[in-house]
């Protein structure tokens, strides 16, 4: 048994580090740029970003300072088009197309030819002096620029060539640039008929050694720096603190409060099964599990919170006492407030977790050994809580694997709906901001809770079903 | 000792009949049969919901000439014909016809009627122009029909619930039975075969996945018919670098360093990959999803049954690590039963009771995280009404209870049949129910 | 929260009946404590004057910061407030301007020290110090290149620019002044320079005193704690219950309480404003009229519309409707073969009934736009431009003769372009979650099927939605912007230079608006300048790459036992310090 513990132990670390990598993956392919959330953020809920301007250079220097143009990974394992400096180019965009060009064409060094010869075509337009007379030329050419940047359909380029060409030719302060344009497009044609349309085929790795983003992270995860939350610049550490303390409290409440309370009407119904009674149980059960938790916490909240009906409960929050005020002031203030959220977590579980305990308890009423107990003459309520209820458990067991994890993650919904700073707003918040700290963090710590809850689950088959075992006797 | 024997004379004896006997088990249950019928119910409202409920008639006169409008979308639909000039883009109610036999319900759940815009209730005066025309269950905000949204709902009820678990089930069966049936010392295979696995692993993946990821990209991007083709390629090329693998492995036995085997730990790695899911948020990997991909209902169902695999996965195995120890299966094994059929006739029933429970209540847990993406803003399409969204717009508005009591009901519905019908299965499976 | 008497009583975690003495059914009477509780939908993020990001913030900080001038809250004019009065402009032979400010002799930090211009100073330098994290404003502050002090009058002080600018006089005065003995008590940027931070930024790029300044600056309890902030203003932050609320007191020695007639700004009546975080609106609508708040903004229109039905809301709220200086618009890829051609935008344009929108969506609270500038300004606004009337059979003639007709019969028009056959598919962008917008494009496209015209909507996550945006892959978005009470300044939105890496998101665009454009820019006389920006709108709507909608008007709610509660079409609407006891 011990050995097994020690080996399951062992067995979390590589487990953790797959976990802590997919992340990784997800959040580099994840859509929307963090960097650029950070300078242009949300304001409110009409949804209008800032009329300011954020210029490239606060773009560089805050992707430099985030780390963003570090290589994500130790290695990668790509086709042998994909570059091994890609990741030093600024615009997401930017650095999207040069990938998909390198992919079609299977030749980096003249994709990347082709992008430098278009740079220096940008800067010798950007140099040219504009006056009244070459504005709208100048700005026809720029956008093209920025339309080639990020085109990779071969018409299209043709296309934009093509327009380059007319406005050029018909504006006489551009003909300095028309020299670098040629440029431009000889590179171009050189990376059509250079193309390798093999390459794609042919696995490469490359290797970065321990500068990069993932290596930067994991050392600072293990060391306890946990870095610091892109939106409000705090400590990830403080911030789900602040978070974790409330999630903790409401869902160890609630998740005890549902199986205190489905575990005897689990039992009873597969005791009295077919009866009035249970029947009327499930169904009510059923009605419950079948309601949303965001419409019913919202009519709990319309209908007894002070509105204009009845004035029982409070609305939202966790009270107003200062933290000095007397502790037993305080619990009952917060046991107040969390009244109802807790009803709201709960009540869907209970329909699930009795369910689960009926059919467990079903299965073992039905074995032998109870009929056999129950022929003896045992009275009925000893057969069952003694002898059959602890073999019933198993069910119940797998399910308290998710405890840990549920515990900490928390339920967005009911946190949004009463306003309780939990993890679960804290978490949903980061992921929208793309917050990445936050949002590996969070996970990190859920996945740690997960692998304790299913080894604490397994243990406990063990304890409570003989029959299972771990070690290796056969 | 004699119980034992017992089992096993009813275990050769089921071998004939053995889902015969089921069936005449389910049908002792009388509520589950008509749970069942009702599940029937739900599937035909599903599939004929556009002859229920729909914007065009199933039959009319105009000028001079008859047609089937309803049974004509189809076909253009399909791109096989076209709408004449006078049908295009017409609202059908207003025409004038000679004669005409509209569905029971006339409105499609995307129309809106802005007379009866901001929610009209059942009972409120409607300004319709007849009772035909009248909205039994009242509006939304929009003026939607809530009656048809309840009954093309029913479908997307039923495609979320069923193909999501559907996946599910697939996945979590497989794995868990895997798991719970070879433990961690059962299954040995040969170093070769091992090594040249793990290879064809990645290179399936480099060329499934990694050299394909544009092609791909532009499928999802495109339509999932695309998408699908595309994906079944990608699987094919990872089946083939497989199938290569392997052959090549038996001819690898030729060497002994090869040839020795090795103890395969399925447990743990099964049991790992759950733990893997379980600790990726499932709304991180939604969010992903659908920011890359157009919202979708297929996209919802994927990504529904993508997750929740674990549970039942976690359910068979422990079930499994329970009964692979019992005596039945160990005698099965003595007296000279095939591994596999042992497990699928006699370990995976044994499991099944909590697992058509996660079952019953995954279908109604589908249903209802559907809502909640609703809730949230992301998942199907604006312009598709689910019993999800139509609860989640009633708590917008809290008076408009005709939002909340009538999805509400249907979900209560839906979860309860599939339950009953789950428990009644679990009871007709059970071996010692034979008697 | 304000309860009289919280006495509570818990009874069992089962079934649990619990008594509230909150005055139960009879009639409040419409007294109570002076304290005032604003409600916010969010969290602010922090409370550190130059790095915070969100609006919610902003208005805090207002009660706790002061700038040299804000814009008055009755008025819309700058009025000064750190500032003796509006700054002396003048233009340099080279190109710049010459602002030049004087500081009130009153203006004193809390420890009793006067206000100076060492202090402006060293604001300015923190703003424009690297590394502290900053990058959202700091580029509106690049203009000013060079600060002169005045020895022989300790109270005067002169930013020079190097550039002529509409909006050079507002941006020069409204950032929060920090006191330096306070944020800077080792001297760490004293030997900094803001020519030197402004001009030859590569040099300081490694420097250690910035980084070591910059470290304490940003750290969370400059931001957070209470211990750590301080400023000119009349409040004090007192505590903050992360996600929970916010609690600002009065100073009691504040020195502008010596100021009379110096506008609203000055007049501090609340001993105490919290503010309130709750996230959900329906759940805020309750807290709301039991009691629990006094000020709440942005209700939804459909709530707002039935308030008045609510009892408890009628015998305690005063519901206010200021118009907001701020417009909708659905805008119009004008780069998409589809969109290409102005007929087709302003096809689109004749499709949308705005006025029903108005009446289903925003239940009767907004008003109808046809440009930019907001129907306030009275001298700007071009009243003679006629809205697009809602006209589906013009629309559809429109189209045809613009050559869009359905050749394939397959219900949507198509027209050959570049050579390609184009279908008129578009799709509808908004971001997800924002329910108004879904609506808008459901009626949108219900009349464009109409006409053959076929919307695809589409909702997208707000990262995804803006960098969309921003790279112009959509077709049709629904967008809104907000505005300042400033001279309007078009660039960042309708200039061509501004379609990469700015807001001009459609692509609008042609030599003679942009030359508009940069004209209306650094035009310093108002009267020129309306008549520009009148023949700006009529460009606008001739071109249509917005379809305008409608100005929405705020809806707030505010409790009757205060006075001084008047709104203002300023954000946020209402100026909570100022509210003072009915008597």
């Amino acid at each position: 048994m011990l050995q097994y513990l020690l080996k399951r132990l062992l067995i979390f670390i590589p487990t953790i580090i797959v976990i802590s990598l997919l992340m990784f993956i997800l959040s580099a392919n994840a859509p929307g740029d963090p960097v650029e959330l950070m300078l242009n953020k949300n304001s409110g809920n009409e949804g209008q970003s800032s009329q300011k301007l954020s210029t490239e250079k606060a773009y560089n220097e805050l992707r430099h300072k985030l780390g963003f143009d570090l290589p994500l990974f130790y290695f990668s394992f790509t086709n042998s088009t994909s570059s091994d400096t890609l990741h030093r180019i600024p615009k997401k965009a930017h650095r999207e197309n040069l990938d998909r060009l390198s992919s079609n064409y299977g030749n980096w060094s003249d994709v990347a030819a082709y992008y430098e010869s278009l740079r220096s075509f940008e800067n010798s337009v950007f140099a040219i002096e504009r006056n009244n007379s070459n504005a709208i030329a100048m700005n026809g050419v720029k956008e093209r620029i920025t339309d080639l940047y990020k085109t990779y359909e071969d018409p299209k380029v043709a296309l934009y060539f093509s327009d380059i060409e007319k406005i050029c030719a018909g504006t006489p302060g551009l003909a300095a640039s028309i020299s670098s344009f040629k440029k431009t497009k000889e590179a171009y044609t050189a990376m059509l008929k250079n193309q390798n349309a093999y390459a794609k085929y042919i696995p490469a790795i490359h290797v970065y050694g321990f500068e990069n983003q993932y290596h930067r992270w994991i050392t600072n995860f293990v060391k306890g720096d946990f870095g610091i939350s892109y939106r409000d610049k705090r400590p990830v550490w403080s911030v789900l603190k602040d978070a974790l303390r409330w999630t903790i409290l409401l869902s160890t409440i609630s998740i005890f409060l549902a199986y205190i309370l489905a575990i005897p009407i689990g039992v009873m119904s597969a005791v009295k099964k077919g009866t009035m009674q249970e029947r009327a149980t499930t169904t009510t059960l059923f009605i419950l599990y079948s309601l949303p938790s965001f419409w019913i916490a919202t009519i709990l909240i319309i209908y007894f919170c002070g509105g204009d009906y009845f004035d029982w409960f409070p609305a939202f929050g966790l009270g107003t006492l200062p933290p000095d005020a007397p502790f037993a002031e305080r619990f009952m203030e917060t046991a107040y407030h969390l009244i109802l959220p807790i009803f709201c977590l709960s009540y869907g579980s209970l329909a699930y977790i009795s369910r689960q305990m009926r059919g467990g308890m079903l299965n073992v009423i039905g074995q032998d050994y109870i009929r056999t107990a129950r022929a003896k003459g045992l009275e009925d309520k000893k057969v069952v809580w003694k002898h059959a209820f602890r073999n019933s458990l198993l069910p119940i067991l797998t399910l308290f694997a998710n405890i840990f994890p549920a515990a900490i993650s928390g339920s967005f919904v009911i946190e949004f709906i009463f306003s309780i700073p939990g993890m679960g707003m804290t978490s949903l918040g980061a992921l929208n901001a793309r917050d990445y700290p936050i949002v590996f963090t969070a996970v990190m710590f859920t996945a740690i809770l997960t692998l304790v809850g299913t080894l604490v689950a397994d243990m406990l088959y063990a304890a409570v079903d003989p029959r299972i075992s771990y070690s290796n006797k056969k | 000792m004699s119980a034992t024997e017992k089992e096993i004379k009813t275990v050769s004896a089921a071998d004939q009949s053995f889902w015969a006997n089921v069936k005449r088990q389910f049908k002792k249950n009388k509520l589950a049969v008509y749970s069942l019928r009702f599940i029937y119910v739900l599937i035909f409202i599903a599939v004929f919901a556009d002859f229920i409920a729909n914007e065009k008639p199933i039959a009319c006169k105009y000028n001079n000439a008859v047609y089937f409008p309803l049974l004509k979308s189809y076909s253009v639909d399909l791109g096989f014909s076209n709408w004449q000039p006078e049908f295009q883009n017409v609202t059908w109610k207003d025409l004038e016809y000679e004669w005409v036999v509209f569905p029971l319900v006339p409105y499609l759940p995307k129309n809106m009627d802005a007379y009866n815009s901001q929610s009209v209730s059942p009972f409120a005066e409607q300004e319709v122009k007849s009772t035909r025309w009248k909205h039994w269950l009242g509006t939304d905000e929009l003026g939607h029909d809530i009656l048809a949204a309840m009954i093309h709902g029913t479908r997307i009820s039923l495609q979320v619930g069923l193909i999501s678990q559907g996946i599910a089930a697939f996945i979590g069966i497989l794995l868990g039975a895997l798991a719970g049936y070879y433990g961690d010392d059962r299954l040995k295979i040969s170093r070769g075969r091992l090594i040249l696995n793990i290879i064809a692993l990645f290179l399936a993946f480099f060329y499934g996945f990694g050299s394909r990821s544009y092609i791909l990209g532009d499928a999802i991007g495109i339509s999932f018919g695309k998408f699908f083709v595309e994906l079944l390629i990608s699987f094919v090329l990872m089946t083939l670098i497989f199938v290569l693998a392997n052959l090549l492995a038996v001819a690898l036995k030729a060497i002994p360093f090869f040839k020795q085997k090795v103890n395969i730990a399925v447990d743990i790695i099964v049991s790992r990959m759950v733990e893997i899911m379980v600790s990726i948020p499932t709304l991180f990997l939604s969010i992903a999803i659908v920011a890359i991909a157009k919202p979708s209902i297929i996209l919802v169902m994927a990504i529904i049954g993508m997750t929740t695999w674990t549970g039942i996965a976690r359910f068979i195995r422990a079930e499994l690590l329970k009964v692979r120890n019992l005596e039945f299966i160990e005698s099965a094994h003595a007296l000279g039963f095939s591994e596999m059929r042992t497990l699928f006739r006699h370990a995976i029933p044994n499991a099944l009771s909590p697992v058509l429970i996660a079952i019953a209540f995954g279908i109604a847990a589908a249903i209802l995280i559907e809502s909640t993406l609703s809730f949230l803003g992301i998942g199907v399409p604006a312009e598709t009404l689910t019993w999800g969204s139509v609860l989640s717009a009633a708590r917008q508005s809290p008076t408009a209870w005709w939002l909340a009591i009538f999805p509400g009901f249907a979900i209560f519905l839906t979860v309860t049949v599939y339950n009953l019908v789950g428990e009644g299965l679990t009871d007709a499976l059970d071996p010692r129910q034979k008697k | 929260m304000k309860i009289q008497n919280p006495a509570l009583l818990f009874v069992s975690a089962l079934a649990t009946m619990v008594l509230y003495s909150c005055g139960g059914g009879e009639p409040k009477k419409i007294t109570g404590s002076p304290d005032v509780i604003v409600h916010e939908l969010s969290d602010a993020d922090m409370l550190n004057p130059t790095n915070y990001s969100d609006a919610g913030a902003g208005y805090i900080l207002k009660n706790i910061f002061q700038s040299l001038m804000e814009i008055d809250f009755k008025t819309l004019e700058l009025t000064p407030l750190l500032a003796e009065s509006r700054p002396h402009i003048e233009k340099t032979p080279e190109g710049g301007l010459r602002i030049t400010y004087t500081i009130r002799p009153e203006a004193k930090w809390d420890n009793g020290q006067p206000i100076t211009p060492q202090d402006v100073e060293f604001t300015l330098k923190v703003i424009k110090n690297p590394k502290v994290k900053n990058e959202r404003i700091r580029p509106y502050y690049e203009f000013i290149t060079d600060f002169v002090t005045y020895p022989e009058e300790p109270r005067k002080f002169t930013l020079v620019s190097n550039t002529v600018y509409i909006l050079a006089e507002a941006s020069s005065g409204d950032y929060s002044i920090l006191p330096e003995y306070f944020y800077d008590p080792k001297g760490l940027m004293k030997s900094f320079t803001i020519k030197g931070l402004t001009l030859e930024q590569s040099k300081y790029a490694n420097d250690p005193k910035l980084a070591e300044f910059a470290d304490d600056f940003n750290s969370e309890k400059r931001g957070r704690e209470k211990e750590f902030i301080s400023g000119s203003g009349a409040y004090k932050l007192e505590e903050w219950a992360t996600g929970q609320r916010i609690v600002l007191v009065k100073k009691e020695n504040w020195w502008g309480s010596q100021i009379k007639n110096g506008g609203d700004y000055f007049v501090a009546n609340a001993p105490k404003i919290t503010y309130q975080t709750i996230n959900d609106q329906t759940t805020a609508l309750v807290a709301l009229k039991a009691g629990n708040l006094d000020v709440m903004r942005s209700i939804k229109s459909k709530d707002f519309a039935t308030l008045p039905e609510s009892e408890k809301f009628t015998e305690n709220f005063n519901a206010y409707t200021p118009v907001m200086l701020a417009y909708t618009y659905i805008g119009l890829n004008t780069r998409k073969p589809q969109l290409a051609d102005k007929a087709v935008r302003q096809a689109l344009a004749h499709l949308i009934d705005v006025d029903k929108q108005i009446k289903i969506i925003k239940y009767g609270q907004a008003q109808r736009v046809v440009g930019p500038i907001h129907p306030s300004k009275k001298s700007e606004y071009n009243s003679d431009i006629v809205a697009f009337d809602y006209n589906p059979e013009k629309a559809k003639q429109m189209l045809t003769d613009a050559g869009w007709k359905d050749t394939d019969g397959d219900g949507v028009l198509d027209k050959v372009v570049n050579g390609q056959k184009v279908q008129m598919n578009l799709e509808f962008t908004y971001n997800s979650g924002n329910d108004e917008r879904k609506s808008t494009a459901l009626l949108m496209q219900e009349d464009a099927r109409k006409v053959g015209i076929n919307i695809n909507v589409v909702a997208q996550d707000w990262s995804v939605y803006l960098e969309n945006l921003k790279n112009h892959k959509f077709d049709v978005f629904f967008g809104a912007w907000v505005q300042a009470p400033v001279p309007n300044d078009h660039k960042q939105i309708f200039h061509s230079e501004s379609y990469n890496d700015g807001s001009n998101y459609t692509g609008f665009g042609s030599a003679a608006s942009d030359a508009l454009i940069d004209s209306i820019r650094v035009e310093l006389d108002e009267s020129k300048r309306a008549a520009m920006n009148k023949r700006f709108q009529v460009m606008l709507h001739e071109e249509s790459p917005y379809i305008f909608m409608y100005a929405p008007t705020e809806r707030i709610a505010i409790h009757k036992r205060f006075t001084n509660a008047e709104p203002s079409m300023m954000r946020p609407g209402y100026w909570e310090a100022g509210f003072a006891l009915v008597k």
